[in-house]
């Protein structure tokens, strides 16, 4: 529900630029703004309360190892944005009911695993929903392929070829998985490997041939060469 | 005016007045009303206040605007004959090359009012508070891309590059290919080679296919041109500033007495210090630098003897002396790095001579600065670790003496009988096991008394080590890695021992299964032949077969013994090398620079697409302004990640290319 | 009107870059039937890196799936893990007849397999015999078996291969046509002979035959892949007979293999280097120069059932000397061959009398060109193959494509794909063998209906055609030449996707 089927938009505010990006992320209606909306706190709880677990179990550690934990009379409250305050706030909660259920789990739970879960939680949180590859035309400049990162702690993955660069761009079939899909493939000059343009969604035949057509528009098309050229590889 | 047609008008305006008299009459006393309460001089103030605005502030703005063309033609004949150039702090040659204009040129202007006497081909921008962009417009263009950047900053070494910053030194590419074609010829090297050759092929074929073979415009090759115009943009700009008085003709003015008295004041000073400093270059300085130069030279030689001395082979393809020993090794690499820094040096200093932008030499200052850094690092490290050493050397060498009783002679000791006595339940040959193991357990009886003799020197040795740790913390670790392999060359040699009896009985197995087979080892043409034996050979074979594949496992188990000890003792000295290779080889300044200023080390260049949906509408009535469709790319620098990795050259900062 | 035009998969283990009889003709028939307006593709293993999808000659497009490789070649043999990447194909491709070939070949049977699944019509193709004694041959037999009982229609390239194919699989024999191989003339022309430009320009004397002098030389070709069962072993011990019978002879062999050692040592112990030249493995197209530089054939092989090489060694104009075993008997007149039983003393004998029969001038090998021309041709086996499709698919009615049944059988020949129907013919198969392919079909079935929920059909592309030829008329004497050179499968080149 959260994702579809990979779609194509296209960007062009002039001909000789263009933007073409598969992405899996549905049309934005208002149900699914709240359910995004729902995700983002579920999210952010969940990982507040990891945090959390971690904390007192910190505590815990702390004071088995002798410690003497910080004590602020009710009185007098630090001041408001110190990192005394977060600790008061944290030390307040530890004596409400969820904190002595959170420290029960984290002292039920041993050290070697507790700490590998919470990464693993926390790697989990921050992983994108929906996957988004996009390559980016700019006659006489090149060509830009682009893919976003799974978590949403990385920045997205950019590789830029130049013109002069650039073989040939053309559609092929390959095997895949259990599968035969179409790719968009540039061939860089001097380079063992080929650039396999939207490498994670692998789009259907459709797209891959509007975008292909698209580039070889955008980067040739008006230069003069070009009017003889056939689908060559179809 | 035809004196008749006067006459007319005048009978008419004299009928006209007498017909309205009344109106007339009315215009008279208004005009009196007027003059009584002061409104004529009123409304004469505000023409003259209007008209005294419209000189002071709209003709010298229109003036100027009409000028601004002018003044681009203007500004592009100064270019032409360099004259912003003339007391810039670098030739403009350099920078011309890399950028590939013989000079600069004027592209457009910027916010004109009228476009009347712009030139078709010029560009002509247009800021507005409202857009964060501008609006670009021209004359012959039917599309525009619009690419922003930030301008990178030579000063503190910002730049961007097509691709990523080399931080390995640069040979390494071609370093493997020698290597195979000589004698290490090895199965795997082989069958790299064969699968490198078959990918080039592949690349090759693929040429084939591209049925366009479209040859690239002057367009598309500008790209390095033009990041290299990118960075120096920053700098340009400081130089146009600074000289853009030089445009149009300049008044001469007279200095003032108070100028003239802080010139001449200037000029005293000025003549102080230039005799002082003459005074110092003169008798001074010449001396220090001879000095210096000596000693540099006596130091290099000393190095250069040095490091034939550890790089001398007895015979080619022997082994040297900094390939048996850790320390050795150590003691070259710091010899190599001290002969390296002072021509580093100089190719530093020489950038200084050039304008900021130009990039090639920075690869080599990072590696420059990173090599020294480790080295202060290493010193650093390396006196707490001595004094520690030599503070307890006592108790580091009962440690180490405690370490080499329980393990290299007590441990093996009890290895070994416990695998005279058939091990884990596995039925060995008593015999031979029993004599295998004899025959360990006496030299290790005679090694342990050695080291016994020993034991007496080695706070001493313990104290040497620690005191050469002055000299860097890779000098100890480099010292107990030998240490380690003097001290355990027992274990070596029975390794060596059992591993040739276990090859040799592996080899005659071998060759006997042949000959069970019917066939034969043909050593002329290294293949499998068909043989006929005779029947006495066969059952002599067979006899023999048998005999050696029953005592196999008795050997099998004592090579494994020793080739296990083996191996922990070459993985101790694995860690010590990761150890001294980290010491080494760290990228410490790099990761430094990734986190103090991430654009010191670029890792290509990435484009954005920016949305121009607002740009669109708030440009739909400007009439005036009809530009083509246009895009907006914001050009921003990639971030090279930094990886480590293990490398022998000296002084490298080794700096994966994994950028993206 | 306009004659029905297939969609057809051809799957085997057996394709170029590999030489061999199996290959070739797959490559020729594929090449034939498009020209024929029929789509072709071809679904074979990977050959090292050969892998991914290619183009060659005349718009043939060959699937190299990647697999694991056992023995020769031939993929190992899992029943099902084939079955998503053929659904796959056979869908983008909108497949409506699966060709298999090679009763070796793993790949073909579990094609045929899922394509009934699938509930596309199937034909086998089989061009090789096997015994019935040994262990392989009965678990060989045993899976042929299982494919053949619910295979469409099934061809052999013999009557030999017929008969056996017939006993293995327990077929009724009407539902298997017998398609022999052929050879590309112009591919296979003796030395000397005339291009077809040459020919026409006129009257052309007839040239008396070259005789040969009692002390000119007599190279006798060899090109066989050096393997058991292609009777190296044979070779091995005639070659030094031979020479040492007949002085001014010497050997050329062609061909690689296990056994190439043996034969390697034989010419070292017995010194004969200057008279036995080993080539080693040569290109396909290179035959016809091999086989040009000499003028007997000699064909020692154990087991054979069209034997393809000898066809081009006769149209090459070459003395043909053969063991006589399986289909080798049916494919040239007697005039053109010496038959020798497969012993080591028969085959001297026989290549003994060739030598003397060539020596004495009394074969006129400058003719079996013309008349292996006529014989064999590929339009003509494409021809015969397509009415087999055309009778499967009902293009032509069962009583035509079948004709009269003199057994009294009554019953329908048209396999239809109703699971039930299925079972029934699987469950005939054997006692215990019976129940366990019907549970082979049976989780097939589910296996299917688990991939239609996993991968949707309309989640597939489907591929974009080679442009069609228009089909030929039965008549039309097509003289395309297509040679199957390695040159040919410069294809596109697909770069593998995962790295």
């Amino acid at each position: 529900m959260l994702t579809t089927a990979p779609r194509l938009r296209i960007r062009r505010p002039s001909p000789t630029t263009a933007e073409y990006t598969v992405t899996t992320l549905p049309p934005q209606t208002l149900p699914l703004r709240l359910l995004w909306l729902l995700l983002l706190f579920l999210r952010i709880f969940l990982s507040l309360i990891t945090l959390l677990v971690i904390y007192a179990r910190w505590v815990q550690e702390r004071s088995s190892f002798g410690a003497a934990p910080t004590l602020f009379s009710p009185s007098s409250l630090p001041p408001l944005l110190s990192l005394d305050r977060i600790i008061f706030l944290l030390d307040t909660f530890q004596d409400t009911p969820g904190g002595k259920l959170l420290a029960r789990i984290a002292a039920s739970i041993k050290l070697p695993v507790l700490v590998p879960v919470a990464a693993a939680v926390f790697y989990a949180l921050s992983l994108r929903v929906h996957k988004e590859e996009s390559l980016l035309v700019l006659r006489g400049l090149g060509v830009q392929t682009s893919e976003s990162p799974t978590t949403y702690l990385a920045s997205a993955a950019t590789r830029f070829i130049p013109t002069e660069k650039i073989q040939d761009i053309f559609v092929n079939e390959a095997f895949r998985g259990f599968e035969v899909r179409y790719y968009l493939v540039v061939v860089v000059e001097g380079e063992e490997d080929v650039v396999v343009v939207f490498p994670g969604l692998l789009p259907k035949r459709k797209i891959v041939e509007t975008v292909w057509r698209g580039v070889r528009e955008c980067l040739y098309e008006g230069r003069g060469e070009d009017s003889r050229v056939v689908a060559n590889e179809k | 005016m035809h004196p008749f047609s006067t006459v007319t008008l005048g009978i008419f305006v004299a009928g006209y007045i007498t017909a309205r008299w009344d109106l007339v009459t009315r215009l008279y006393e208004l005009v009196l009303f007027a003059a009584e309460y002061g409104v004529v001089l009123r409304v004469a103030r505000g023409l003259v206040v209007l008209t005294v605005i419209f000189i002071t502030i709209f003709v010298p703005v229109a003036l100027l605007a009409r000028r601004e063309t002018r003044l681009a033609h203007n500004v592009e004949f100064h270019l032409k004959s360099g004259t912003f150039f003339r007391s810039g702090p670098h030739s403009p040659n350099r920078i011309y090359d890399l950028c590939g204009h013989s000079s600069m040129h004027v592209l457009g202007v910027a916010n004109v009012s009228s476009q009347t006497e712009v030139d078709p081909s010029w560009v002509c921008a247009k800021t507005s508070a409202s857009s964060q962009y501008p609006r670009i417009a021209c004359a012959k263009a039917s599309s525009v891309q619009l690419i922003l950047y930030d301008r990178p900053h030579p000063k503190g070494m910002q730049y961007i590059s097509l691709n990523p910053i080399a931080l390995a030194l640069g040979d390494k590419g071609s370093f493997p290919d020698d290597v195979t074609s000589g004698e290490d010829d090895s199965e795997e090297a082989k069958h790299a080679a064969a699968n490198k050759e078959n990918r080039r092929k592949l690349v090759e074929k693929l040429k084939q296919h591209s049925i366009i073979k479209r040859i690239p415009s002057a367009r598309d090759k500008a790209l390095p041109k033009i990041v290299n115009q990118v960075n120096w943009s920053w700098e340009l700009e400081q130089v146009l500033q600074q000289n853009v008085g030089r445009l149009g003709p300049r008044p001469k003015r007279g200095l003032s007495v108070s100028e003239r008295v802080v010139e001449s004041a200037t000029t005293m000073r000025n003549y102080v210090l230039v005799q002082l400093w003459t005074l110092l270059s003169v008798y001074l300085f010449p001396i220090v630098q001879q000095a210096f130069i000596l000693v540099l030279f006596f130091h290099r030689v000393l190095a250069e003897i040095l490091l034939i001395i550890l790089e001398f082979r007895a015979k080619p393809g022997y082994a040297a002396l900094k390939d048996i020993s850790a320390t050795a090794q150590q003691i070259e690499i710091r010899l190599q790095q001290f002969c390296y820094w002072p021509m580093q040096y100089v190719t530093l200093r020489q950038r200084k001579a050039n304008w900021a932008s130009v990039t090639t030499s920075h690869p080599d200052y990072i590696r420059f600065y990173n090599s020294l850094w480790l080295v202060a690092n290493d010193v650093i490290i390396g006196m707490a670790v001595g004094s520690y050493i030599i503070e307890h050397k006592e108790w580091v060498a009962d440690q180490i003496r405690d370490l080499l009783r329980v393990y290299t002679v007590e441990a093996l000791q009890s290895g070994i009988s416990w695998l005279m006595g058939w091990p884990a339940g596995l039925k060995l040959n008593g015999e031979l096991a029993a004599f295998l193991g004899d025959l360990f357990l006496w030299v290790i009886d005679y090694w342990s008394s050695c080291i016994e003799a020993l034991s007496p020197a080695l706070p001493h040795i313990i104290w040497f080590v620690g005191f050469s740790s002055f000299a860097g913390a890779s000098m100890p670790i480099a010292m107990f890695s030998d240490l380690l392999s003097v001290l355990t060359m027992h274990i070596y040699s029975f390794y060596l021992a059992s591993a040739r009896i276990y090859h040799w009985q592996l080899t005659i197995l071998r060759s006997l299964f042949h000959l069970f087979r019917g066939k034969k080892h043909n050593v002329l043409r290294n293949r499998i032949d068909s043989c006929d034996y005779d029947l006495d050979q066969l059952l002599v074979g067979t006899i023999l077969f048998t005999l050696l594949f029953f005592l196999l496992p008795t050997v099998m188990v004592f090579y494994l013994n020793f080739a296990i000890a083996r191996m922990i003792i070459i993985s101790m000295k694995a860690g010590f090398d990761t150890l001294l290779s980290c010491l080494n080889h760290f990228p410490l300044f790099a990761l430094m620079l990734r986190l103090k200023d991430p654009s010191r080390l670029p890792g290509g260049i990435r484009f954005e697409l920016r949305d121009t949906h607002d740009y669109k509408l708030s440009d739909a009535n400007d009439k005036l302004f009809n530009e083509p469709p246009t895009s907006i790319i914001y050009l921003k620098s990639t971030v090279q990640h930094v990886a480590c990795e293990e490398g022998d050259d000296v002084g490298d900062v080794a700096g994966g290319q994994y950028g993206n | 009107m306009g004659r029905k035009t297939y969609n057809i998969a051809m799957v085997s283990d057996f394709f170029f870059p590999q030489p061999g009889g199996v290959e070739s003709h797959i490559y020729q028939l594929s090449s034939k039937l498009i020209d024929r307006g029929h789509k072709v593709i071809i679904i074979t293993h990977n050959y090292d890196d050969r892998k991914g999808v290619r183009y060659l000659n005349n718009g043939l497009k060959v699937y190299h799936v990647p697999f694991l490789v056992i023995y020769r070649a031939a993929t190992f043999p899992t029943v099902f893990s084939f079955f998503p990447i053929l659904r796959n194909i056979c869908i983008r491709e909108q497949i409506e007849i699966v060709h298999g070939h090679g009763s070796l070949s793993s790949l073909c049977h579990e094609a045929i397999l899922h394509a009934r699944t699938m509930g596309l019509r199937t034909v086998f193709t089989d061009h090789s015999l096997f015994g019935f004694a040994d262990a392989a041959s009965i678990l060989t037999n045993k899976l042929l078996k299982f494919i053949l009982s619910d295979v469409d229609h099934s061809i052999c390239v013999s009557h030999t291969c017929k008969e056996n194919t017939v006993l293995r699989a327990s077929l009724d024999p009407l539902m298997v046509s017998v398609i022999p191989n052929a050879v590309v003339g112009e591919n296979f022309r003796p030395r000397d002979y005339p291009t077809q430009s040459e020919k026409g320009e006129g009257f052309r004397a007839e040239s008396s035959p070259r005789l040969l002098g009692p002390h000119d030389v007599i190279t006798i070709v060899v090109i066989s892949r050096l393997f058991y069962n292609k009777g190296t072993d044979l070779l091995t011990a005639a070659i030094p007979r031979i020479l040492e019978n007949h002085p001014n002879t010497r050997f050329i062999i062609a061909g690689s293999g296990p056994k190439a050692i043996d034969l390697e040592q034989m010419i070292e112990t017995n010194v004969l280097q200057d008279r036995v030249e080993m080539l080693g493995s040569i290109r396909h197209e290179d035959v016809r120069d091999v086989m040009t530089r000499g003028h007997i054939y000699l064909h020692p092989s154990l087991t054979e059932a069209f034997g393809t090489v000898i066809v081009e060694a006769a149209s090459c104009g070459l003395y043909v000397v053969c063991t006589q075993v399986g289909g080798i008997p049916e494919v040239l007149p007697s005039h053109m061959t010496t038959f020798a039983k497969p012993e080591e003393d028969d085959i001297v004998a026989a290549t003994g009398k060739a030598i003397t029969a060539m020596r004495a001038g009394k074969i006129r090998t400058d003719k079996f060109h013309d008349e292996v021309k006529k014989m064999y041709s590929w339009s003509n086996v494409a021809m015969r193959t397509e009415r087999v499709y055309d009778g499967i698919c009902g293009t032509i009615s069962e009583e035509e494509f079948y004709g009269f049944d003199t057994t009294g059988y009554t019953g329908s020949r048209i396999r239809d794909f109703a699971l039930i129907d299925r079972l029934k013919r699987y469950y005939g198969c054997g006692i215990w063998a019976g129940k366990l392919f019907c549970l082979c079909v049976v989780v097939d079935y589910l296996f299917f209906l688990l991939l239609e929920w996993w991968f949707p059909r309309e989640n597939i592309d489907i591929c974009r055609d080679w442009p069609r030829k228009s089909p030929a008329e039965d008549t039309a004497e097509d003289s395309m030449k297509a040679a199957p050179n390695q040159r040919s499968t410069s294809s596109i080149r697909v770069a593998k996707l995962d790295r």
